[in-house]
């Protein structure tokens, strides 16, 4: 009878302990996650797995087309300084779009955020001596010196990603005119942040995830110019821009945030002006003005 | 905790300065009061028991079209020995329209495995940086930032944790900004006086 009793308690435990552990963590991307946490501790990027990637931007922004437009992946590569930086210090006038800063009504954080973006190109020669051009999502850096950032280097053409104080690390070639989808978020799994940035229009992409701490009471929306003056192009449109909260739940630029329209004013007289907002108030385009 | 802010100096300069004012013809008033501004400047320090350096408040800072009202702290450790697990909090006084959340301690950001990290600031001993809003309203985001508290976290050469809060409440004539600059490694802010 004791025995009995024995088995008993003996299969209640082991019932027990099997339903403790979660049901994700023997699964093939848990233990992606694990080993990303674990390399993410020397502050490098380090590439997620195509199906990591897919599982993860579907289910956070449920875009079918971007997961059906990965296929040309280029490897994320170590950071290195190659000294062409889009900010050095984050009081600057380089900057036009919008800006979402979180504030005490809703006491919300940023988490991550995203948009569709088209490439515009600003140089074809000599361009080392042209001003430096990006279009661009970021988070935090308003007040601070922490900004993680990813977008279009217009002026050399490539996808670029940023982490302050570093310099812009490149991703791979772009064209005038490509569609591209810039996504970061913290994944929590990891605790690291998720980027993918993709060119849909020749479905290249790059899909990494990197230990930085960015300040999470800001995401912007921008088009930035460095070195120089406001360069004649064309108006980059920017759409579907959200930032995601601590929950998960996807904003537009206005949603229970404080938003921002910044002009870029350069001295010399040039200005990039965005737009209004449209759609629902995810939409805009970054417009040259000879003065404004 | 022993540690004392520079607060009652500016009072005695103030005095001081007032006390000059009612003895010096209506003619240098102006030039008193150019002394006095350079004295907001000057007083945005802060000595305290393991941490000296500036503090304040920054006015006049513009980020494109709208300014951005900055709290920022360049401080070096002068206690003796090394320091390690260095860790930082603000807390913006409630009510700092902008600020996601006033009233609440919440960890300052750095980078992480850069020149900015706390990692370099605990190894070169010197620790920069800064929390800032986008204030269309600068005046009164300035002026409601006033008292904005930074506690620092860090264990010593004996393995004990040590805190210190420093209460920052001087307006700073002046602009500063936030660096991390490999070659030196280790974040710090610039600041620039009228």
């Amino acid at each position: 009878m004791k025995l009995h009793r024995l088995a008993s308690l003996l299969t209640l435990f082991a019932l027990l302990f099997a339903l403790s552990i979660p049901a994700y963590a023997d699964t093939p991307l848990a233990a992606e996650a694990r080993q990303l946490a674990l390399l993410g501790r020397d502050g490098q990027p380090h590439d997620v797995s195509d199906a990591y990637a897919k599982a993860y931007i579907l289910a956070h922004t449920g875009r079918q087309d971007v997961v059906d437009a990965m296929r040309a992946r280029v490897p994320v590569q170590p950071i290195t300084n190659n000294g062409v930086f889009f900010v050095t210090d984050t009081y600057s006038s380089e900057w036009g779009g919008y800006v979402s800063q979180m504030s005490s009504t809703y006491g919300h954080q940023v988490y991550g955020g995203f948009v569709d973006l088209w490439v515009e190109q600003t140089c074809s020669f000599l361009c080392g001596f042209q001003p430096l051009v990006g279009s661009w999502v970021g988070i935090g850096g308003i007040g601070n010196g922490q900004l993680l950032q990813a977008g279009a280097n217009q002026r050399d053409m490539h996808a670029f990603w940023e982490g302050l104080p570093n310099s812009e690390q490149p991703l791979y070639g772009v064209n005038n005119g490509d569609h591209m989808w810039v996504y970061m978020s913290w994944d929590t799994s990891t605790s690291m942040w998720y980027l993918s940035v993709q060119d849909l229009t020749t479905s290249t992409y790059s899909t990494f995830e990197v230990s930085y701490t960015a300040n999470r009471s800001t995401f912007e929306w921008i088009t930035e110019v460095r070195y120089g003056g406001v360069p004649s192009m064309n108006p980059v449109p920017f759409a579907t821009a959200r930032w995601t909260d601590e929950t998960g739940n996807g904003h537009t630029i206005t949603d229970q945030a404080n938003p921002y329209r910044e002009i870029l004013r350069d001295p010399s007289g040039g200005c990039i002006v965005p737009s209004g907002l449209s759609g629902q108030n995810d939409t805009f385009t970054n417009y040259t003005q000879g003065s404004c | 905790m022993p540690h004392r802010i520079l607060r009652s100096s500016v009072h005695r300069s103030r005095a001081m300065l007032r006390r000059l004012l009612r003895t010096l013809p209506p003619a240098g008033a102006a030039g008193s009061l150019a002394v006095l501004l350079l004295m907001t400047s000057c007083a945005a320090q802060w000595t305290g028991r393991a941490w000296s350096g500036k503090v304040g408040i920054a006015e006049g800072v513009t980020f494109a079209s709208d300014p951005v009202c900055t709290v920022a702290w360049d401080l070096a450790y002068t206690a003796p020995g090394s320091l390690s697990l260095l860790q930082v909090d603000v807390k913006i006084p409630a009510g700092v329209a902008g600020a996601a959340h006033a009233g609440e301690w919440a960890p300052a950001t750095y980078p992480v495995g850069s020149a900015g990290s706390l990692e370099a600031a605990a190894a070169h001993k010197h620790l920069g940086g800064s929390v800032g809003v986008l204030c269309p309203n600068k005046n009164e985001v300035l002026n409601q930032l006033r008292g904005t508290q930074v506690r620092i976290t860090w264990r010593d050469d004996a393995g004990r944790s040590e805190t210190e809060t420093l209460t920052i409440d001087t307006i700073v004539s002046g602009t500063m900004r936030p660096r991390a600059d490999p070659a030196e490694g280790y974040p710090r802010v610039e600041w620039t006086f009228p």
